[in-house]
């Protein structure tokens, strides 16, 4: 069973990989929090701000706009960063498919560690929701989180 | 047994043959180099070794296994340090070598001491536990060094390791190819397109260019095989012409080139014949602006054999490859 061993801990240790390396790159955990929470931001003062303010009655498509201005900067600057970590991720790529383990053994470890990271992120998401006074219902969670596997299994 | 024995391996892109019918044999324990300009098929080659490319043609035998029958046995037999850096860079040193210790199927108990080994090796221990993303191209060569060790393997190969680097990180890294063939009995193959490399490294070296092996000896002996010392002359007013023609019924010039802007002549006992041709010259009314004598070098020899030097066809090549390795992350 030594093979199967060997593959097992092929997959635990890419896996292992993608964590330590989500948890190392503080900024960009804050940078994908970002969009989500600028969003938030943004719609839940849309709703407000044209009541408040006084004198002038402040359009609500104009006052969204900044926020979503925010969202697509951030945006942009996670795909390009994304991007050039890709690029460079290529190299290491080369170095595991020159081991003698199993190719499908490789993409499991990866998928599951992705799939790990975007579900830490998307907690995250909702604790800062929840923490906006957004109502969340539970049950909606399930479908999500299974939304997000099978997504950054995709990519992977 | 050789340590690789290839025969008649060809790989061929459509129509491109990027290597050509190759068939070598390298010795246990030997450094053995392949030099050539890049695109001569030197990765290539190397690839079809590690395998990372099925041949078109021909075969390869890694310690006797045959590469393309089993490759996952070859692979436990090779290391590999890639021209390209393939370093996790936000992992540290010892991350690093612990997930090649994992999908190389090494035995958990061993890693310890095989990750201690390799590190102490190249000299790395005090960096261990520091992201990679902190070391500098040196150091991260090296420990692609010691990565590609950690499974033991009998045969290393180097692509272009020096490539970019400073001439005091060169030597390091020399002097660690040679500690492993000494200490360890590694067979090391290199590719490379510098000449002071494969002179002062490798035990044989092949010489390579468009897929084919056009040479394959001692450096020594492919530098006596040109037969003399080499004399490279330069005119006024572009009467090269008219000097070669003065100098064609000389017998004691073995041999005579024109190469950009010079003529080249091989000649025995150099240092006695410049008088001689400094008169010929004058008896023609040809002035001569600049000689120059040496003993035959690798590109000199690599210039016999495919009219052109490896410095000319690495000039830009090379300006290239640096930037797109800065790039990567080397620095």
């Amino acid at each position: 069973m030594a093979g199967l061993r060997h593959e097992l801990t092929a997959i635990y240790y890419m896996w292992k990989r993608d964590l330590i390396r989500f948890f190392r790159a503080k900024s960009r955990i804050i940078g994908s929090l970002g969009m989500p929470f600028f969003l938030l931001a943004a719609l839940g003062m849309g709703f407000n701000m044209p009541v408040s303010v006084s004198g002038n009655s402040v359009n609500y498509l104009q006052f969204i706009t900044p926020g979503i201005l925010a969202m697509v900067l951030l945006f942009g600057s996670v795909f390009s960063g994304v991007n050039v970590i890709v690029d460079r991720q290529f190299g290491f790529l080369k170095e595991t498919l020159v081991a003698p383990v199993r190719r499908e053994s490789i993409i499991i470890g990866k998928s599951l560690g992705g799939a790990t990271t975007a579900i830490i992120q998307g907690i995250l998401m909702l604790i800062i929701a929840l923490s906006m006074g957004v109502n969340v219902n539970l049950i909606v969670l399930f479908p999500i989180f299974l939304l997000m596997i099978l997504i950054s299994m995709a990519f992977v | 047994m050789y340590a690789i024995e290839t025969n008649t391996l060809t790989k061929r892109y459509g129509e491109f043959e990027a290597v050509d019918e190759v068939s070598i044999k390298v010795n246990h324990g030997e450094v053995f180099g392949l030099l050539g300009p890049n695109g001569a098929g030197k990765t290539t080659l190397i690839s079809m070794l590690v395998t990372t490319r099925k041949p078109t043609s021909g075969d390869a035998k890694i310690n006797g296994i045959n590469v393309v029958k089993n490759p996952d046995e070859t692979r436990n037999n090779v290391g590999i340090v890639f021209q390209d850096p393939s370093l996790d860079e936000e992992l540290t040193a010892y991350e690093n070598l612990e997930l090649h210790a994992a999908i190389y199927g090494i035995p958990k108990k061993d890693w310890n001491k095989r990750i201690n080994e390799v590190i102490e090796m190249v000299e790395l221990k005090d960096r261990l536990h520091h992201v990679v993303k902190t070391f500098s191209g040196g150091m991260r060569r090296r420990l692609e060094i010691a990565r590609g060790l950690m499974h033991s393997p009998s045969i290393l190969f180097l692509d272009e390791p020096t490539l970019g680097l400073d001439p005091q990180t060169r030597e390091h890294v020399w002097s660690y190819i040679k500690k492993l063939q000494k200490k360890k009995g590694i067979t090391v193959v290199l590719t490379t397109h510098y000449m002071d490399e494969a002179d002062s490294l490798c035990d044989r070296i092949a010489i390579m260019d468009h897929g084919k092996i056009i040479a394959l000896d001692k450096s020594s002996n492919l530098k006596n095989s040109l037969g003399g010392d080499v004399i490279e002359i330069e005119t006024k007013d572009n009467k090269l012409e008219n000097l070669k023609k003065a100098l064609k019924k000389q017998s004691w010039i073995k041999d005579m080139k024109d190469h950009d802007g010079k003529l080249i002549l091989r000649v025995e006992l150099g240092e006695r014949k410049i008088p001689e041709l400094m008169s010929i010259a004058q008896k023609n009314h040809i002035v001569v602006s600049s000689v120059n004598l040496h003993k035959p070098t690798l590109d000199d020899v690599f210039l016999h054999y495919t009219g052109k030097t490896i410095r000319e066809t690495e000039s830009n090549k090379e300006s290239m490859r640096i930037r797109r390795r800065a790039w990567g992350g080397h620095r």
